[in-house]
């Protein structure tokens, strides 16, 4: 197994380094570069815990083999916050009582991150379509849409001021 | 995680190069949602691909125009740009309902047509309305193009006649004219028990209720997705009302079972086939069917 080159963008900072060609994007985010926030689930494309965004995409980074995320832009639910400060939905999430063990969190926060990146105003089934790839087995998912209805009102709001 | 070295084409004729001297140890990826799956099963009978080939960098293999009076889809076409495309919601709109039944938005995110069709699962989804629509896929390799029918292409569950040294580049199919009525309908989901999957799609030109051309195609019911030549012949001519389309559910369910033998699913596939080609019917022949 030969190593391999990758080049690609994390939460906004560029990364060039050798990775093992086997390694999935989900190992390399969580061994390699310690974002711990991406959670492994499954591993199989079925819980949605590792969703990061992809060139504006939410996806599974359990079936994503690292090589093939060379030269593209991937967001983690750690590049959200700014400066300290939880970005709206994450604090929406909190604020809905939408996390409660947390270990879908990260991947729920992403994949309503993507919708969100696409459409600014979704219908709440549109809301759950996004979510749909996304196991919880605690909050019984009332919150979570919640949170993110939550958000686009008060963004509205406040954009309205 | 099995073991390989990993190369990413750059080119279409880079990597139809690579397949022609190292098809016997390479195995294409293009989404993996099938195959990451494969790769990671632990499996000591197979030891895996020396290669992996990625194609996700052939942007040239990615999209969906319209040709004349054709539409051809590049083989890296996601579903999520299947079950989007205007053009597809347009013309063949039971393609996209398909596209968008697949899993979840992620997987529709990576997963392409040109996976869908190589993997040659019995109940692909994308299958049953590019039957219906007879597609044709064109295959590349370094020596050249072929087309075949994608009939021709599946020969078996997971199989297809696909050289080792071939890539599928795109599919395409004829414009169905004015006037066509389309429905996709699906039962049960991917993980949940294989016997409570089943999809139809049907395609109908209709001329004041009456059938001018059928097509009928099954999925999860037999080896591959297929069409049901028997229903098509009895339902054109007829004129489409509820006793014909439960006339042409009984049959497909007959057939199926016909070519499949009695299994211990047979119980519970039976009635919902013909249920949902009922209802497929329907909904293809009502005005305005999504
Ligand atoms: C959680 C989950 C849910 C799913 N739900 C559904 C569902 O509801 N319906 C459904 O139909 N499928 C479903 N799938 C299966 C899968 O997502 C689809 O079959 C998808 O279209 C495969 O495309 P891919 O690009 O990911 O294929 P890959 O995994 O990259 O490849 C699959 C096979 O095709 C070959 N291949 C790929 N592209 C080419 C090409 N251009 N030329 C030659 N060979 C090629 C590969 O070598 C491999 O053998 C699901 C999968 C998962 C993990
Ligand atoms: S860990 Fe990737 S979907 Fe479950
Ligand atoms: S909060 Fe526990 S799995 Fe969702």
């Amino acid at each position: 197994m030969k190593s391999t080159p990758l080049r690609l963008r994390v939460n906004g900072k560029t990364i060039e380094t050798m990775v093992e060609p086997n390694q999935r994007l989900l190992d390399f985010l969580r061994d390699e570069l310690r974002l711990t926030g991406v959670k492994e689930g499954c591993g199989v494309g079925e819980c949605g815990a590792c969703t990061v965004i992809m060139n504006g995409q939410a996806v599974n980074s359990c079936l994503v083999l690292v090589g093939q995320a060379n030269g593209a832009d991937v967001l983690t639910v750690e590049g959200l916050a700014e400066d300290g400060e939880l970005s709206p939905l994450q604090q929406s999430f909190i604020d809905h009582g939408a996390v409660h063990c947390g270990f879908c969190t990260p991947g729920m926060v992403m994949s309503a991150q993507a919708l969100l990146m696409k459409n600014p105003k979704p219908s709440r089934s549109e809301i759950k379509t996004a979510l749909s790839g996304n196991l919880c087995r605690c909050t019984g998912y009332q919150q979570i849409v919640a949170a993110v209805e939550g958000v686009i009102k008060k963004v509205g709001a406040d954009s309205a001021k | 995680m099995k073991e390989f070295d990993f190369v990413r084409a750059g080119t279409l004729s880079e990597a139809l190069e690579f397949l022609a001297v190292r098809h016997t140890a390479t195995r294409v990826i293009a989404g993996g949602t099938d195959l990451m799956i494969t790769l990671r099963r632990n499996d000591p009978s197979w030891p895996g691909p020396g290669y992996i080939l990625d194609l996700t960098g052939l942007d040239c293999l990615r999209g969906i125009s319209r040709e004349g009076d054709r539409i051809r889809i590049g083989a890296l076409t996601t579903h999520t740009q299947l079950a989007e495309s205007p053009l597809l919601k347009d013309k063949v709109p039971f393609l996209s309902a398909a596209a968008f039944s697949v899993g979840s938005p992620q997987i529709r995110n990576r997963g392409t047509i040109g996976g869908n069709i190589i993997n040659a699962s019995p109940a692909a989804d994308t299958l049953p309305p590019l039957l219906a629509l007879e597609a044709r896929c064109r295959l590349v390799s370094r020596e050249g193009e072929r087309d075949v029918s994608l009939t021709e292409l599946l020969t078996g569950p997971y199989r297809t006649s696909l050289r080792p040294q071939e890539i599928l580049k795109e599919v395409y199919f004829q414009i169905p004219g004015e006037g066509t009525g389309f429905s996709f309908q699906k039962v049960g989901r991917r993980k949940a028990l294989s016997i409570s999957r089943l999809s139809v799609a049907v395609l109908l030109s209709l001329v004041e209720g009456q059938v001018g051309k059928a097509r009928v195609a099954v999925g999860a019911a037999l080896a591959n997705a297929a069409r049901l030549p028997e229903v098509e012949e009895f339902l054109e001519g007829r004129l489409l009302d509820r006793d014909v389309a439960q006339e042409a559910g009984k049959l497909a369910a007959e057939k199926v079972v016909e070519i499949t033998g009695r299994r211990w699913s047979t119980p519970y596939k039976e009635p919902v086939l013909l249920a949902l080609v009922r209802r497929a019917l329907l909904a293809a022949g009502a005005p305005q069917s999504p």
